[in-house]
């Protein structure tokens, strides 16, 4: 009797204000509102739900730091290893890529000159001597890769000079520098013939010369010289190098002219050369008619 | 009128002290509530398995053990409105529930056992047991969702709910003495 007369008019109000909410609650659910009351507290409750997960989070974080401090050294030390691993596939990928490139020149002078057969070489030493006047340059292959004497020595840029000694596992070459390569050269423009020779006078300055140009021939300066390919020693077609200046001899009444070779002959940049092995001698369009 | 404080002195006085309980009941209600839903949403109990407490369950019992059956009743009933809004079904039935229990458990409190916190702890265990017991039914029945091992559920509630409603037990207990002292 005393517990029924607590129930009071409070009591009655509270009852009634929770049945009205779960019938609110019945109603807009079959409005299709079911979420309406949800949304009222949810919108109260979001800013306390926030707060504790940031919280909770920063203390998982933190908990995590220290509980699992000899899992983060393993896991560092391998990320370490993994890393050092990674350093080396990378030089090596750098490696590749630069090779790559390489070859993809040699790859157009192949499609260019689609006879020639190559045979890539290392540089391992350059040598100037003075006696011979002569610049050599020794190269990583040799007659057990096919290398034989005569051979001409090319990069993607254009002609270095021919194999003039071999062994199985290097051979030696004497460059476009030197006073004994005489190599048939065409100028390009203007058509005309001479002998692109080397000067040891000019070998510091990188320089070549190219004589026996006739005395009426209009060369001009920043002309492209090409191998003639009528000495069966060099191909026809290979660039050669640029003048870069005209001079009249006026003994023999010859044109001479000093040229610059496309070939870095120093090697710093780039130490990898083609030998050419094998290719069909071709002559010039015109000397081909002509024949 | 020189010696004593006027009537309506006294009226501000009442009136300062419920809109202090209100905020605080609103706050702790909601703070309880985001718990529940943010920490303890799954917490697993050995050989029991997964769960959830009830804090505002534990809260709406601690205050109406405390401070009587009417707190205890609107307790419950805005902590069961907080609590559906949160991660209820949509039926809005632990408003009600809620309040009940926490009206119940007022009333009950000076003439089945004294005010201490083991005799909180046994009004909390029965009230969890209701309060799961109704969730249990209610899922199965109107939502038909269904409890993959509903008595071990329950079981795992019940425990998590005691155990993790003695701060909340103690908190309110606090805030009850000053209140009283004031």
């Amino acid at each position: 009797m005393r517990i029924m007369r607590k129930v009071n008019k409070f009591l009655i109000v509270c009852i009634s204000l929770a049945v009205a909410v779960a019938l609110f609650s019945a109603t807009f659910a079959a409005m299709g509102r079911a979420n309406l009351l949800r949304e009222v507290g949810a919108t109260l409750l979001y800013p306390f739900q926030w707060l504790f997960t940031t919280v909770g989070e920063s203390f998982d974080g933190a908990a995590r730091y220290f509980t699992s401090i000899d899992e983060l050294i393993e896991e560092n030390e391998s990320l370490r290893a993994e890393n050092e691993e990674m350093k080396g596939q990378l030089i090596e990928a750098e490696i590749i890529a630069e090779e790559n490139m390489r070859l993809y020149g040699y790859l157009s002078m192949k499609e260019l000159f689609t006879d020639f057969e190559l045979c890539q070489a290392t540089v391992i030493s350059t040598e100037k001597v003075q006696s011979e006047n002569a610049v050599y340059i020794t190269l990583s292959c040799g007659s057990s890769s096919g290398v034989e004497v005569n051979m001409p020595v090319v990069t993607q840029t254009g002609l270095v000079g021919y194999v003039c000694e071999v062994s199985s596992e290097w051979c030696r070459v004497k460059t476009l520098m030197s006073s004994s390569c005489v190599v048939s050269a065409l100028c390009v423009t203007s058509g005309e013939s001479g002998m692109a020779v080397g000067d040891y006078s000019l070998v510091d300055e990188g320089y070549f010369r190219l004589t026996e140009i006739s005395g009426d021939a209009e060369l001009e300066v920043g002309e492209i010289i090409v191998t003639r390919g009528d000495g069966k020693l060099y191909p026809y077609s290979v660039p050669v190098g640029r003048v870069v200046s005209v001079e009249k001899n006026a003994l023999n009444r010859t044109v001479e002219a000093v040229c610059q070779p496309f070939v870095d002959m120093d090697f710093s940049s780039d130490s990898h050369v083609m030998v050419i092995t094998g290719f069909e001698t071709r002559l010039p369009e015109s000397e081909t008619e002509a024949e | 009128m020189a010696g004593g404080r006027s009537a309506f002195s006294r009226n501000a006085d009442v009136y300062a002290a419920r809109i202090k309980a209100i905020i605080f009941g609103v706050i702790l209600a909601c703070a309880l509530c985001a718990i529940e839903s943010t920490w303890f949403s799954s917490i697993e109990l050995p050989l029991l398995g997964y769960s959830s407490p009830m804090l505002c369950l534990g809260m709406s019992v601690a205050v109406g053990f405390l401070m009587g059956e009417s707190e205890g009743g609107v307790t419950g009933l805005f902590s069961g409105f907080l609590c559906e809004c949160a991660e209820g079904d949509g039926i809005f039935i632990f408003p009600l529930l809620y309040f009940a229990l926490g009206y119940l458990t007022g009333i009950l409190t000076d003439r089945i056992l004294g005010k201490n916190l083991a005799s909180y702890l046994v009004f909390l265990a029965v009230a969890a047991l209701v309060s799961f017991g109704a969730d249990i039914l209610l899922t199965a029945t109107v939502t038909g969702g269904f409890y993959k091992n509903a008595l071990l559920s329950l079981v795992a509630g019940i425990v998590l709910t005691v155990v993790l409603s003695i701060p909340i037990y103690l908190l309110v207990r606090l805030y009850a003495k000053a209140s009283n002292k004031q």
